[in-house]
């Protein structure tokens, strides 16, 4: 039995642990995008220079999302992350 | 550190930027260096300056050596990763051969982040979606 899942339920600690359940699947998502995403780009226009990995880091979730839209068209890097 | 308390001149930006980098270290490593720069700092008549900015020094517990909150916070990072590489496949997928048959859709959710991820390396050559996810 996963014990996890009855305490998530408990009167005083559930509220407290699902607060870091949700901490913890915020940077997932974020993690988990990021890698597709790294790994796509790379797969196009080869290894990531710094310079977008920095920019890739400080993109917020909801425009990681917009910019797979543009990944496919993109002609470069450049034109991808500007 | 003293480095770089010697070398800048705003010695209040200079104080700060070596909290931020205590800020980081564990507990114990914390309270030794937080020591050294106080008598450091003493030299050089910051030490207010040292105490104003350890004041607002963030503590960051790392959660992941908790016992109890560890498992729960790991468990969320896993189901969100998986949760983000879904996401930005899916909208990869669609981009490329248009909605996805439900088939597809439950084929894709219930696949580990290991798979989504080699996934991603087919996406940009397979001819159409049966191709990318049949097996």
């Amino acid at each position: 039995m996963p014990i996890t899942a009855s305490i998530l339920e408990h009167d005083v600690l559930g509220p407290v642990l699902k607060k870091f359940l949700l901490d913890g699947r915020r940077d997932g998502v974020r993690e988990g995008m990021l890698t597709i995403l790294s790994r796509i780009i790379t797969k196009r226009f080869g290894a990531l220079p710094g310079w977008a990995i920095v920019k890739l880091a400080a993109t917020p979730v909801s425009e990681l999302e917009v910019m797979t839209e543009r990944l496919l068209d993109a002609k470069s890097l450049e034109e991808l992350l500007r | 550190m003293i480095a770089i308390l010697a070398r800048l001149r705003d010695h209040k930006e200079a104080v700060r930027k070596i909290v931020k980098r205590l800020a980081g270290l564990a507990a114990t490593e914390r309270e030794i260096a937080l020591g050294q720069l106080m008598i450091l700092a003493g030299l050089r008549h910051l030490s207010r300056t040292v105490e104003q900015e350890t004041r607002k020094m963030p503590i960051h517990i790392n959660i992941l050596e908790n016992e109890v909150l560890g498992p729960v916070f790991q468990r969320g990072l896993e189901e969100g990763r998986q949760e983000g590489e879904l996401t930005i496949l899916r909208r990869l997928i669609e981009k490329r051969f248009g909605a996805l048959p439900g088939w597809a859709s439950e084929k894709l959710a219930a696949l580990p982040a290991s798979e989504l991820e080699g996934l991603s390396e087919r996406v940009l050559d397979a001819g159409s979606v049966e191709e990318l996810l049949r097996s």
